[in-house]
């Protein structure tokens, strides 16, 4: 199940809220219940078998987290029981995420033609494997004790707002929240607003993004011309953006509405001036996340520069990767490690010096480079479009289709351009603190428009089918 | 001999030594690799040559007011090159205003399924903006339309009865 579904909006949270507040707030095991029961429902919406496979790491994690802990009490170290629990997580995530990109790996070297059975991926399953990876990591490191709840370490892990599209939820970050949690008209309103203010960002300004990108990319080559090429580009680049951080505000709300407090995913990572700032801002708990549990333990920055940079290919591959089973998205990780590298190493510090424009500039070519490979079904896919895009082969520069998307999208690329930046929503929430009622009034006309173009409109892309 | 006795012994010794936590992580392991082999077998699709299917389509639906199309309307109509696959039917609506289809295409690589779910959704997107405003009857037959995926095969449905042509494919396989 989507968020920004008919399903979700009318049925499912409505349905839910009004059986978690039912339930009297001294009774907080029993909404723990009902938010898990409902979030299985929400998971196996669209594939009930994989709900097992949930339930069976929610358990195994458990277990293992009370046998390292023990462990531990007994004197010992718990390195062995780690490393298992380690080995079948990523077990797991891999049989299910990289089993086919291994098993075409090897084709393709050998030349062989091995017959498999690809599966397709569980919905979430990068999302909540990190999240149960964290919790044991933290458990074997002492920095937290292992929940002794068996329901509220399960609902940790299947909690519906972050559970297919994160954000990764560390379990250190929401411990307390699982056993003590306030709720509150005033959290509810907030969380209900960030949430419908996420759906608009998904669905108003993402999925039209998200067609005009998917025009460019069906133009035939008669068509095709070095400026529409970069309207793709721009387009998909403003699509993820909006997409996500949009899915990430709906997440964000709708656990401020059951009184959860999620760590922000995104903070405006469009205007940063550097690749270095661009990730510091973008996608916020993955980052942290490898940051955390592998870059730091691999030696971080306090270590030599070979190793140092070492270090970052390895993240930065593996990043890749957690993207999803495909060369393109390896080689679209190792695009940033060497540019974070080069910002580190070589021009890092003339970088700072140039003027702002200059930097931002630089930063965004980047990234926008980067969401080329990042789109394309494969590396050859990738070359092409950015040969077109830097004129290589006989494109025209523009041609009568560019001026079609052009004035048929302009007013929506300036609009999602200006709302990338935060100077709209400060605006708006001195606005608010002004003007409540009319705030108010302006939020539920997002809504409202949001929930007649899901209506409306068949294209509601689910980007993140491959995490 | 005394070699196998001793290794006997070893084993046995060890086996003695499991605790309860070394029984239950034995049989979690054992609970997973069931699990996962069981979704592996239901996963896959029998390698069912195309010929077959169609056949059990001809058979099990009525395709008569659908006609065959060919390589160049797959190209025209849903934006694929039949040369990327390894092999596809296409049945689409003899009439004009008809919005009925059914497509089933055999990939080569499971990762290409994408692409050709992609194509589907673009179809459905045209179709229904197409129809809207004047067409109610050929929109909910969009909106009720059936992808189904399957070990290397997709399909895709667009008719009054979708869930009819998706039983006899299921079978098919």
């Amino acid at each position: 199940m989507l968020f920004s579904s008919i399903v979700f909006i009318f049925c499912f949270l409505p349905i839910l809220l009004a059986v978690y507040f039912l339930v009297p707030k001294k009774y907080l095991f029993a909404r723990n219940i009902v938010l898990l029961l409902f979030s299985l429902v929400f998971y196996s919406w669209g594939e009930p078998v994989y709900v097992f496979l949930m339930i069976y790491s929610a358990f195994f994690n458990y277990f293992m987290a009370h046998l390292i802990a023990q462990n531990r009490r007994k004197g010992g170290s718990g390195k062995r029981d780690f490393l298992f629990a380690l080995v079948m997580n990523l077990f797991i995530l891999c049989f299910f995420k990289y089993f086919g990109f291994l098993m075409d790996t090897v084709n393709g070297i050998f030349h062989s033609h091995i017959s498999y059975t690809a599966l397709s991926l569980p919905i979430g399953i990068s999302f909540y494997t990190f999240q149960a990876l964290s919790y044991i990591i933290d458990v074997y490191r002492d920095k937290v004790k292992p929940q002794s709840s068996f329901l509220n370490f399960t609902l940790y892990l299947a909690l519906f707002p972050q559970l297919i599209a994160g954000p990764i939820v560390k379990y250190i970050d929401i411990e307390s929240q699982l056993s003590y949690r306030e709720t509150n008209p005033e959290k509810f309103g907030q969380g209900a607003t960030r949430f419908m203010l996420g759906l608009g960002k998904k669905v108003l300004l993402a999925n039209n993004l998200g067609a005009l990108h998917q025009l460019v990319l069906n133009l035939p080559d008669s068509q095709a011309s070095v400026l529409s090429f970069w309207i793709g580009a721009l387009a998909y680049t403003l699509q993820i953006y909006f997409d996500f951080s949009g899915y990430s505000d709906m997440a964000i709300g709708l656990g401020r509405m059951f009184g959860f407090e999620f760590l922000e995913n995104f903070n405006y990572p469009y205007i940063s001036r550097s690749v270095t700032e661009f990730w510091r801002r973008w996608h916020m708990s993955l980052s942290g996340w490898f940051r955390n549990y592998l870059y730091i333990p691999l030696g971080g920055n306090r270590v030599t520069v070979p190793r140092h940079i070492l270090n970052l290919l390895i993240v930065w591959a593996l990043t890749g990767l957690w993207h999803g089973a495909s060369w393109n998205f390896v080689f679209w990780g190792l695009y940033y490690g060497v540019v974070l590298i080069l910002e580190k190493y070589v021009f890092g510090s003339a970088l700072k010096q140039s003027p702002a424009w200059a930097q931002h500039l630089y930063a965004m070519l980047v990234v926008l480079i980067g969401w080329v490979f990042f789109f394309s079904s494969d590396l050859s896919a990738a070359v092409h479009y950015l040969g077109v895009m830097f004129g290589v082969g006989r494109f025209a520069f523009a041609n009568v289709k560019t001026l079609y998307l052009l004035r048929t999208n302009l007013v929506l690329l300036i609009l999602s351009c200006v709302l990338s930046g935060p100077r709209p929503m400060e605006r708006f929430r001195r606005f608010a603190e002004d003007r409540r009622v009319a705030a108010v009034i302006c939020i539920f006309a997002v809504f409202i428009l949001s929930v007649a173009y899901l209506v409306y409109s068949s294209y509601n892309p689910f980007l993140y089918f491959r995490f | 001999m005394s070699k196998v006795t001793g290794l006997q012994k070893n084993i046995g010794d060890r086996l003695r030594r499991l605790d309860a936590s070394d029984i239950t992580k034995i049989v979690l392991s054992i609970v997973l690799i069931l699990f996962l082999a069981a979704v592996y077998h239901r996963s896959g699709a029998p390698d069912v040559p195309m010929d077959s299917v169609e056949s059990a389509l001809r058979k099990g639906t009525d395709l008569s007011s659908m006609q065959k199309c060919s390589n160049r309307q797959l190209m025209q109509f849903m934006g694929l090159d039949y040369s990327d696959y390894d092999s596809y039917i296409y049945y689409k609506s003899r009439e004009a205003l008809g919005v009925q289809e059914v497509l089933i295409v055999r990939v080569y690589r499971r990762d290409d399924l994408t692409a050709v779910e992609d194509a589907i959704d673009r179809r459905i997107a045209d179709q229904t903006r197409t129809f809207e405003g004047y067409g109610p009857s050929q929109v909910a037959m969009l909106k009720n339309a059936i992808i189904y995926k399957r070990g290397n095969y997709i399909f895709y449905c667009v008719d009054k009865n979708p869930d009819r042509y998706e039983e006899v494919f299921r079978h098919a396989l």
